[in-house]
């Protein structure tokens, strides 16, 4: 069984809300020096490291020192694990306690013996380090961290992945009270996530009004749907052989009073965090199914799909309800889904798909080659079409070993019957070699971007044009 | 379970020349092996190790508590990176029940193509190519 949670480019979860996360109240801190009193209090039972009081404890003495003089500086470290929830969920808690205790061990043994390592509680570590930083060695170790943290681990003949982000805040640098170092430390953190996981950042200042714009975006999204200010667009998917419109991608769009258009990119991680992916997915899928109906039975329209939507037990009734509502038949509709739906080793995700395939919905995986998807995790689940991420196709050079790669892809497919469809077709170079290397449809802004419902029409005009012009 | 035979195959790449810098790249392998020879054998461990200069490859069978164990060491190893499981599950028996660490080596010149060829697609599909590194291992070692 191979479970994977390494960085992915695709949102996940972050569901404490920021900045609180690790400032303790004043209780809170009372009743872990109470524990500290006790024996075992200092110690985190799981991994044999310093416990968060223990470590509220040091950065309190260290801050102490520097105060008075005594002392240089200090830096603390925050951790997380990318995905570890995942491992949990699928393996469980006795392969995670284990995953905890052997990322405590890689994690001690790049540090110097005097630096504080703590477990602050589930998959957060922090480091407080024992002597003033130097920026270049720490960004060094950093980046040692992350590569240590994210290789294989082999736990009761499981293979398990997981990966770390890290936010870095300094002393005096960055504060000189235990509650503003943990703050920034977790705001840098955040920001590590933010850009793809896997990374390092030190605090900069610039983090705090992120932190507050996020406040606003937060506040506003929560009542986007309600304004209407969410819209779908939609971008036509042609086909290879005749270049006829075979259906649309929709897109959603969030049509923002101040920042103007923004793309799910801009806002889903925080729709995530705020626990309103599976309402927008609602709102989606129901504002697309209505669309579709008042167009041709013989177009298909796409809706992307987050893993956490996917996993949902009940998503395959929501796309029931938004089928009937809408009067859609099955077959005009399609779910796109991501690799990493594939590594859930979930038994819902095999059972969803069945599902959406009895009511004659097609499933796609969608950006496929840009990470961890197999050709043997593809034949093993019922896919109807695989869609090859733009930058396998987008390479300037058409790198032969790209070409091998889509060649391959679309063999499988036409053994398996599933249809390969490229992404990011922008040319007439490209369009001409992904029909050479065997894929069966295309999108991309050779033919036309995403655009409004209300420019179907035109759109639909525009195309049969250009294919009659092309002939 | 834990002690029924157990097998992983992973493939990695070759870090070496980045991190040594006094010792040559020989003597750095040549450590490797003399390390896994001592240590695999006090804990019930067998396998081979193929490499070159870009790739290594590995094979590591015994029960699979040491197994794991030993692997974790290697992994931790900044001598290589990308470490990448090909396969790994019980096994009948063991491949290389000789040797606590056998020398996967192709004569020399002898298909570095192939070789390499056959370790970038593990690395880069490897639910799909464990085998065929596996077959590749044992044949390097048979001919030895
Ligand atoms: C590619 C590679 C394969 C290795 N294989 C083994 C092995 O099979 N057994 C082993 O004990 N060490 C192996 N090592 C070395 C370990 O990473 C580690 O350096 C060694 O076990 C330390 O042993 P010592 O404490 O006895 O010096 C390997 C290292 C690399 C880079």
């Amino acid at each position: 069984m191979q479970v994977e949670a390494h960085a992915l480019n695709t949102a996940s979860v972050h569901l404490t809300p920021l900045p609180l996360r690790v400032v303790p109240s004043p209780e809170h801190h009372a009743r872990h020096k109470a524990q500290a009193r006790t024996p075992g209090g200092d110690v985190d039972f799981l991994t044999g490291l310093a416990s968060r009081a223990r470590f509220e404890d040091e950065l309190h003495r260290s801050l102490e020192e520097i105060a008075a003089g005594t002392r240089q500086g200090t830096g603390v470290l925050f951790l997380d694990l990318d995905r570890f929830k995942r491992v949990n969920d699928t393996l469980g808690h006795a392969v995670g306690d284990d995953l905890l205790r052997l990322v405590s061990d890689r994690l001690r043994g790049e540090l110097h013996p005097d630096d504080v390592l703590a477990r602050l509680g589930g998959d957060e570590f922090a480091i407080l380090l024992a002597n003033a930083p130097d920026p270049v060695a720490l960004a060094q170790l950093s980046q040692r961290l992350i590569d240590l943290v994210q290789r294989t681990y082999l736990i009761e003949g499981h293979v398990v992945h997981v990966g770390t982000s890290i936010g870095i805040a300094l002393a005096p640098q960055n504060g000189v009270s235990a509650r503003e170092l943990l703050r920034r430390a977790d705001l840098a953190l955040y920001e590590s996530k933010n850009r793809g996981r896997g990374a390092f950042h030190f605090f900069e200042d610039e983090f705090e009004s992120k932190a507050l714009s996020r406040r606003d975006l937060e506040m506003q999204l929560r009542k986007a749907i309600v304004l209407r200010q969410l819209a779908m667009f939609y971008q036509p998917q042609v086909s290879v052989e005749t270049g006829a419109i075979t259906g649309f991608e929709a897109l959603l769009r969030w049509r923002h009073p101040e920042r103007g258009l923004l793309l799910p990119g801009d806002f889903m991680l925080l729709a995530e965090e705020i626990g309103m992916t599976l309402p927008i997915g609602e709102w989606v899928l129901r504002t697309v199914c209505a669309e579709a109906k008042k167009w041709p039975d013989n177009l298909v329209f796409a809706v992307n799909v987050s893993a956490q939507q996917f996993e949902d037990t009940a998503f395959a009734a929501s796309v029931e309800r938004a089928l009937s509502k809408a009067g859609l038949p099955g077959h005009r509709l399609e779910i796109e889904v991501k690799e990493d739906v594939l590594l859930r080793n979930d038994p819902s995700v095999p059972e969803t798909l069945h599902a959406l395939q009895r009511m004659s919905v097609r499933v796609t995986l969608d950006d496929f080659g840009t990470g961890v998807a197999s050709l043997s995790q593809l034949a093993r689940l019922p896919f109807d079409k695989i869609k090859i991420d733009r930058s396998l196709i987008a390479m300037e050079s058409a790198d032969p070993r790209n070409r091998a790669i889509i060649r391959a892809v679309s063999a499988l497919g036409q053994s398996l019957g599933i249809c390969t469809h490229a992404e990011g077709v922008e040319s007439l170079e490209h369009l001409q070699r992904v029909r050479s290397d065997g894929c069966h449809s295309v999108q991309g802004y050779y033919y036309s971007e995403a655009v409004p419902a209300d420019q179907i029409t035109q759109l639909i005009d525009k195309l049969k044009h250009l294919n009659t012009s092309t002939e | 379970m834990a002690n029924d035979l157990y097998r992983i195959v992973y493939c990695s790449r070759n870090l070496i020349d980045e991190h040594s810098t006094s010792t040559t790249h020989d003597a750095e392998l040549e450590s490797i092996l003399n390390a896994s020879r001592v240590n695999n054998r006090s804990v019930d461990v067998t396998g081979a190790l193929l490499f070159n200069r870009e790739y290594f490859a590995q094979v590591l069978e015994g029960p699979r508590t040491p197994v794991e164990t030993t692997f974790e060491r290697i992994q931790r190893d900044r001598r290589h990176g990308e470490v990448t499981v090909v396969e790994n599950g019980f096994a009948g028996a063991r491949d290389f029940p000789e040797w606590a660490m056998a020398h996967a080596a192709p004569a020399s010149g002898q298909m570095e193509d192939g070789i390499c060829a056959t370790l970038q697609l593990a690395l880069l599909q490897p639910s799909a190519n464990g085998e065929d590194v596996l077959l590749l291992m044992k044949d390097l070692v048979i001919q030895d």
